[in-house]
């Protein structure tokens, strides 16, 4: 209790600090009454206008798989972060020593209807194209993978590869810059807002893979369109004979085995934006 | 850790003569607006967000976070029942899509409430004095009834203070390493300062771990605090005496008064 046991010290500390506490307003029992009465009404209310307020968020129409706000707020997200951008952002890199294993998590656009991870033996490897669409919607010449490989300067570059599910691994990847191959072969289509990558289409895949991905990401200086992994040649799980990578997409963004690249400046989707995620996905 | 006071009701209701000077019942507020509405929506924004991070936490249970000692496991996040119970299972993008969005809620609420301390000197409830930091043991002692000796203390106790302050800390960090895991390209810098990815992600479970103990913790303590307290961050107001401590300042301390002259170095503080 307070009293006796106090020493003066302690009293003049408790005076200073009930001053501090002391600034609260002194209102009459009766208006008390009538503001607490007051106060757990909104309370109450506002409790219950909360959870019906939740639970139509989570009834509402959807677009793309979740709930319509939600699906604005992560296009919001989106401008914030393309507001913030900064050009001169560059990923942090490893040393080659640093690489590791990574696993074969997706197999989108990879599989034939039975399953089975389709093979890219070395002929096809040989005659690989990358067909490319513009904005008009005309077809221009087509990326050969051997002149991706004769005719640019190839680059080993080693970041940590982040995926949607939680996990990183710091990986090796070697291939070129995709903003050099554009000025090449598509340097009209070099300001279109989006581009949107596929596994080529066919019968006989399960699943037709795609990934949208926007103009800065596409062109900054670490996205490369990329043929090794940890110096080895890209297996068919992980997306041979050439994907791209960046270190500013999750790797569902970072699509294996191209099969075309098409230019649009009209908001695409792709494939997990159409399952609910984030059309960005981006750091 | 009790909140203040919690005596008041008693003699409140043993109050058959009606008012008489100093007995007279009033109300004085004690939180107000403004602090009553950053503190209850944390409440649904926390159960939010850790529901939709616990799914997003879901979807990589390679190397899943434990409870445990050594190499010894009590148990996995989340064990399997856990999992199906509150539906976490492949609810991914749902998780991402309400986790983005209302994290912004949480962060302006933070922003507020940073406000709200600096510009209204609030801190000073909070943040405990070195006396106080020295009476924590003591409050701690009282509250487990090993100890009937309670230190002196202004609109929060020490170790409440203690408390709310690395609950403060604890709510930073967890919004910047979440930063940190969002966006490790364009807030590299702060994916660095946590020691990377991975410790970033540890470094929010755990956060959120100590948050959702300190919250536990706070239910125990308001429930022991009494109706009153719990009233009094619902109306903003305490009801007791005018003459009460937790109402208007003691006579005994009121502005022309000396503190009492005891021979302070002679008493021997009622050993409890």
């Amino acid at each position: 209790m307070i009293g006796d046991a106090r020493t003066p010290e302690e009293a003049d500390r408790e005076r200073r600090l009930r001053e501090l506490t002391d600034d609260g307003e002194i209102i009459s029992r009766a208006d008390y009454t009538k503001r607490s009465r007051r106060a757990f009404l909104s309370f109450a209310g506002l409790g219950v206008a909360g959870v019906v307020a939740f639970n139509r968020l989570q009834n509402q129409e959807e677009d793309e798989n979740i709930p319509k706000l939600l699906r604005a707020g992560l296009q919001w997200n989106e401008r914030v972060w393309e507001t913030v951008q900064r050009d001169g952002a560059t990923a942090r890199t490893f040393s080659i020593a640093d690489r590791e294993e990574i696993r074969i998590n997706g197999r989108h656009g990879l599989e034939d209807t039975s399953r089975e991870l389709i093979e890219v033996d070395a002929d096809e490897t040989a005659d690989w194209e990358i067909t490319l669409t513009a904005r008009s919607g005309q077809r221009l010449d087509p990326i050969p993978l051997a002149a991706l490989k004769s005719d640019f300067e190839v680059h080993d570059m080693v970041w940590e590869h982040k995926c949607i599910e939680g996990w990183a691994n710091i990986v090796h990847w070697t291939g070129v810059r995709f903003s050099d191959v554009l000025e090449r072969y598509a340097p009209e289509e070099a300001d279109s807002e989006w581009m949107v990558l596929r596994t080529p289409e066919s019968s006989d895949v399960r699943r037709n893979y795609s990934s949208a991905i926007e103009n800065y990401t596409m062109r900054h200086h670490q996205t490369l369109l990329a043929w090794q992994l940890n110096g080895e040649p890209l297996t068919a799980g992980h997306g041979s004979p050439i994907r791209i990578v960046t270190p500013f997409k999750y790797g569902i963004k970072q699509l294996k085995r191209i099969g075309s690249i098409e230019f649009t400046d009209d908001r695409p989707t792709d494939y997990w934006t159409e399952r609910g995620y984030d059309l960005h996905a981006g750091f | 850790m009790t909140t203040t006071g919690g005596n008041a009701d008693d003699r409140v209701s043993a109050d058959p003569c009606g008012p008489v000077d100093g007995d007279e019942l009033v109300a004085k507020q004690k939180h107000s607006l403004a602090l009553r509405w950053m503190h209850w929506v944390n409440f649904p924004l926390l159960m939010i967000m850790m529901y939709s991070g616990m799914r997003i936490y879901w979807a990589d249970l390679q190397e899943p976070y434990a409870i445990g000692i050594g190499g010894w496991q009590l148990f996995e996040f989340w064990p399997d029942g856990v999992n199906s119970a509150l539906q976490l299972e492949r609810k991914l993008a749902s998780g991402i899509a309400f986790h983005l969005n209302f994290g912004w809620f949480f962060v302006l609420n933070g922003v507020a409430y940073t406000i709200f301390l600096s510009r209204k000197g609030e801190w000073r409830h909070i943040v405990p004095d070195l006396q106080g930091i020295k009476d924590a043991r003591r409050t701690v002692a009282h509250d487990l009834h090993l100890s009937d000796d309670k230190p002196v203390q202004g609109k929060y106790n020490p170790a409440q203070q203690i408390t709310y302050s690395l609950v403060i800390v604890i709510a930073f960090v967890l919004v910047l390493s979440g930063f940190a895991i969002y966006k490790p390209g364009q807030l590299a810098f702060l994916e660095a300062a946590f020691g990377g990815y991975d410790y970033a992600r540890w470094v929010h479970f755990t956060s959120t771990i100590l948050l959702l103990g300190f919250f536990f913790i706070h239910i125990v303590q308001v429930i022991r605090a009494g109706w009153a307290n719990f009233a009094s961050m619902i109306t903003g107001y305490r009801l007791g005496r005018r003459d009460d401590p937790d109402v208007a300042p003691p006579a005994v301390f009121g502005p022309d008064d000396e503190p009492r002259t005891v021979d302070d170095e002679h008493v021997e503080r009622s050993a409890s």
